[in-house]
């Protein structure tokens, strides 16, 4: 029982689990995973609890159908995407701890947690312009049978690849 | 053997693999315990709600358990020419085409084509799918993970998916305030494209799933042509 909680899943099962539960998550509920519709909603939420005026931009205007019932009901915090995400987190965390696996790791070093900040700003620039990110974008896009995603496919990869050189050339 | 000593190189970079001393299942079912409640406590007030929740809980273990990680997906096969975890991401969309393409349907029969109604993700393609899509690529190995791939290490204890996070927060609300340039430019004037609407759903599946089984092939082919494993700094470690 311990080392079969402990033991990791192949990849292939994961995959398909992954593909299931999104199939469920749209069946139940109407919308397909995603993770940064949730990530906006916060950025937006402090920076109105800071005093600005972020739900009068455009972007909430044309996604209105997305957002205009969660901005309308003051739901910003709490939605149903913060709640997916939120989920994903509180399942990760009962995972590693039934592997027994749960250990504080610090970053390395401050260059390390550069690279992660700035990938993390170009990951959230980059998935508003194209819908969402390789989740909400793309593994709900392909399914969706919408062009877009076959398109962020190609262009993930070949971003990825600059990516890679990029991290070769600082790390060697 | 030789390919289980792969994947244990592959999943030394995905997650910590080191085992604690010490059993922490007391606090995994502590945490199981509270999250019930709160699958509760959401159902009363929203059932919607506490199907995102228990979702979302089923796929942060599920990555977790898998160590799945789309990042990996992407860079492994031209980092160190491994296409596991890319074939098992095609899996997931054979089951995800069949699976939304019965909900698509229903919804279909019923209903006249609304790009922002259909159930899934339907967007316009664009230049602008392609200038993200480049960006988020170059992000995503850059910060070692993606957007799922952040919430599951923050599961994991990772101090270092949180500023991640944080990037993730500035990043896409500066991406929302300049999205009236980026709209005006290039997203306005870009269509959705979406097959159905174009041809048969019952060919549309067909095509889609006889070219996710085709890229399937093609990845265990370029694998087993590739047969090595790499690290990053080039250097052969199995070949």
């Amino acid at each position: 029982m311990m080392q079969w909680l402990k033991k990791p899943w192949p990849y292939w099962i994961g995959g398909v689990l992954l593909g299931l539960l999104n199939v469920v998550l749209l069946a139940l509920t109407g919308s397909a995973w995603q993770v940064t519709g949730g990530f906006l909603l916060w950025g937006a939420g402090v920076l109105e609890l800071l005093g600005f005026r972020p739900f009068e931009w455009e972007f909430f205007k044309i996604y209105d159908y997305k957002f205009g019932e969660i901005i309308l009901h003051h739901n910003i915090f709490i939605n149903k995407y913060t709640i997916l995400n939120i989920g994903v987190v509180a399942g990760s965390l009962a995972a590693t701890l039934l592997a027994s696996q749960f250990r504080l790791k610090k970053a390395k070093n401050i260059r390390q947690a550069m690279f992660a900040l700035l990938g993390g700003i170009m990951m959230g620039y980059g998935a508003r312009l194209t819908g969402g990110c390789n989740i909400g974008s793309f593994f709900s896009g392909i399914p969706s049978f919408s062009l877009h995603a076959w398109v962020f496919w190609i262009f993930v990869i070949l971003g990825a690849w600059a990516g890679v050189n990029v991290l070769k050339r600082f790390l060697v | 053997m030789v390919s289980n000593e792969i994947d244990a190189l592959v999943r030394k970079r995905c997650g910590p693999e080191k085992v604690n001393k010490k059993s922490q299942i007391s606090y995994a079912v502590i945490i199981l315990i509270i999250a019930s409640i709160i699958s509760v406590i959401l159902w009363i007030n929203n059932h919607v709600y506490a199907a995102f929740w228990i979702i979302g809980i089923a796929l942060g273990m599920v990555l977790r358990y898998s160590r799945f990680c789309f990042a990996s997906a992407f860079r492994d096969p031209f980092l160190i020419k491994n296409t596991k975890l890319m074939r098992a991401l095609l899996l997931s969309f054979m089951v995800s085409t069949i699976g939304f393409a019965v909900i698509q349907n229903v919804y279909l029969n019923h209903n006249a084509i609304d790009y922002a109604l259909i159930p899934g993700a339907v967007f316009p393609v664009g230049l602008h799918t392609a200038i993200g899509a480049f960006i988020f690529g170059i992000g995503m190995t850059n910060a070692g993970g993606c957007a799922s791939g952040v919430l599951m290490r923050i599961g994991e204890g990772h101090v270092l998916p949180w500023i991640t996070l944080l990037g993730f927060f500035i990043g896409t609300t500066l991406g929302a305030k300049d999205y009236s340039f980026w709209y005006d430019k290039i997203i306005s004037k870009a269509n959705v494209f979406y097959f159905p609407e174009h041809i048969n759903l019952g060919v549309v599946v067909m095509v889609q799933m006889a070219v996710l089984i085709g890229l399937y092939k093609l990845a265990a082919w370029y694998q087993k042509k590739n047969g090595r494993i790499e690290d990053y700094e080039g250097r052969i470690l199995w070949r």
